[in-house]
């Protein structure tokens, strides 16, 4: 028997910031239609960030890390179904099929299906402990809190997780190794200066640095480069995140290095949007907290046909043995990377212009820095923006 | 915004009524205090801290939803009428203040 499927004028598929932000923003918008926001993780939606901080380093409650409360919920209409996937979306009938063999149809829908972490590529790559949702991060504090006192602990790849991952295990007292494929940490991306900086600060934490060297394989009880042992108490990898496009190449969207969209988040298809890590959003993939949030609203405007604002540079921010890091913009190439401010501000400089800021310790607000990045700023006005 | 009055009780005039939209906060700089001031949708009047103990965002320039004061930076969450964490990455409150209002005047007890 052909049941009627359940109906939602705006379904948002991914149960992430930016569904969520989608779905406060058309609310905060007067949309009165039904949004649906399914997920399939058993948790309501929640903030990442903390997972590889705060959490890391302390016994919290689920409940600190929801992007929003539980009563938000109610109180916004806004329906949500955990524990739920997605499984095919048909673009012609304008319907979704869950895993469960129920079907939504749609009036519009945005696809916020996110990242997943890669697994470690390598012989004995299940030992390592990956670090993307909640219950990773619990599986990883049961790890930290087993630990004795000064185990090690090795960390594969030294990019924003698994620098921050090794600054929490040094400040509880274990002694983490990070083992980092390019010759600097954050894979080069960032530059030698900064990576320089973030190395002495860690190496002062009493984390090890191990560049330039690749993890071959592991075993029960250590991590192997080629024939040299790392003991351990256990493993962490942070090797970057895979986005989880598959639903959009099903319904043959237009996909790249990410859900193809235009600057306002509308995909190949009219009636869907994409939005945060899974996006190519006007040629780039951000996958930053802030950019998740930001293409929520966005797509959220935009499925209002209201302006969409233009597009920002990105902003992440991030942490390195226990100092905030910022890193504004985000330059494929500079030509001169130049610390200011006694060295709390690192300008990336293409000629005399201003490409991208990484501002350490909060000496620079994030918003002034996206202006001035923004605006193609000089060094001497990011001079004079430091010295007000 | 009206002169400083400091009355018998503590109460501080920090703005008037009108000048901030339910569902809202913003900052008021007082007696050399900074606070983020908020009206919820409900019509509830507020006051905490302005500076986020996470890593000092400002709290006054975040979102209100509900009685929740959202930190621009990070996304840390504190409740409007208590000062409690709501939302990580913050994990110490910070201070409330007892808010009244009397005819325009929100008025703010500062008392420590
Ligand atoms: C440990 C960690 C620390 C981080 N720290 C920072 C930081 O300090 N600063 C920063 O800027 N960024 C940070 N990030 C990145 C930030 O969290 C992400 O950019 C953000 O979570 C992206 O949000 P999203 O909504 O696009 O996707 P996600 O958060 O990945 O959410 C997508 C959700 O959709 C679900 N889903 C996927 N497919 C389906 C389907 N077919 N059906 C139903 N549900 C589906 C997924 O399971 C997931 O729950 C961190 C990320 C991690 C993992
Ligand atoms: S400064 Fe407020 S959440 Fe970080």
């Amino acid at each position: 028997m052909d049941v009627q499927p359940q109906r939602a004028d705006v379904l948002l598929v991914g149960g992430g910031v930016a569904s969520v932000r989608c779905a406060r923003t058309l609310r905060r918008h007067g949309f009165t239609g039904s949004v649906l926001i399914v997920g399939d993780e058993d948790h309501a939606p929640y903030n990442r960030p903390p997972l590889s901080k705060e959490l890391l380093r302390d016994d919290l409650a689920d409940e600190l890390v929801l992007a929003e409360p539980e009563r938000w919920y109610g109180r916004r209409a806004v329906d949500l179904l955990t524990g739920r996937r997605v499984t095919t979306i048909d673009t012609d009938a304008r319907e979704a099929m869950l895993d469960n063999g129920g079907r939504i149809a749609f009036g519009q829908c945005l696809l916020a299906t996110g990242a997943e972490a890669r697994a470690l590529p390598i012989e004995g790559g299940a030992h390592a402990l990956l670090l993307r949702t909640l219950e990773d991060a619990r599986r990883l504090r049961a790890a930290v809190v087993a630990a004795d006192a000064g185990a090690a602990v090795t960390v594969i790849g030294g990019g924003f997780i698994g620098v921050e991952v090794a600054s929490g295990l040094a400040a509880v007292g274990l002694r983490p190794t990070i083992v980092e494929m390019a010759s600097d940490l954050w894979g080069g991306l960032l530059g030698a200066k900064l990576a320089d900086w973030g190395a002495a600060h860690l190496i002062d934490a009493g984390v090890a640095l191990c560049r330039g060297v690749a993890v071959t394989r592991l075993d029960e009880e250590s991590a192997w480069i080629g024939d040299e042992r790392l003991p351990h108490a256990f493993v962490v990898a942070g090797i970057g995140v895979r986005p989880r496009v598959e639903l959009a190449v099903d319904a043959e969207l237009e996909v790249g290095d990410g859900i193809v969209t235009d600057a306002d988040q509308r995909t190949s298809h009219p009636a869907i949007w994409a939005a945060g890590d899974v996006a190519r959003v006007d040629g780039r993939r951000v996958e930053h907290w802030h950019a998740a949030r930001d293409a929520g609203e966005r797509a959220a405007r935009s499925m209002l046909s209201l302006p969409v604002p233009p597009l920002r540079v990105p902003w992440v921010f991030s942490e390195v043995a226990g100092i905030a890091l910022d890193i504004i913009g985000q330059a494929d190439t500079w030509e001169e990377e130049r610390w200011m401010r006694d060295a709390s501000v690192l300008a990336y400089l293409d000629g005399q212009q201003v490409v991208q800021l990484a501002i350490i310790g909060s000496v620079l607000s994030p918003d002034t820095a996206r202006d001035l990045v923004e605006a193609g700023a000089s060094v001497h006005e990011l001079e004079d923006a430091l010295q007000s | 915004m009206t002169a400083l009055e400091q009355t018998a009780s503590g109460f501080v005039t920090v703005a008037r009524a009108a000048d901030i939209e339910p569902g809202t906060v913003r900052v008021i700089e007082v007696e050399g205090r900074s606070l983020c001031l908020g009206l919820t949708e409900d019509g509830e009047w507020g006051a905490i801290d302005n500076v986020c103990t996470h890593d000092g965002g400002t709290l006054g320039e975040g979102e209100l939803d509900d009685t929740g004061v959202e930190c621009p930076r990070h996304g840390a969450r504190f409740d409007l009428f208590t000062g409690r964490v709501l939302a990580l990455p913050a994990v110490r409150p910070v201070n409330a203040y007892q808010t009244v209002v009397e005819g325009d005047e929100v008025m703010v007890r500062l008392g420590t």
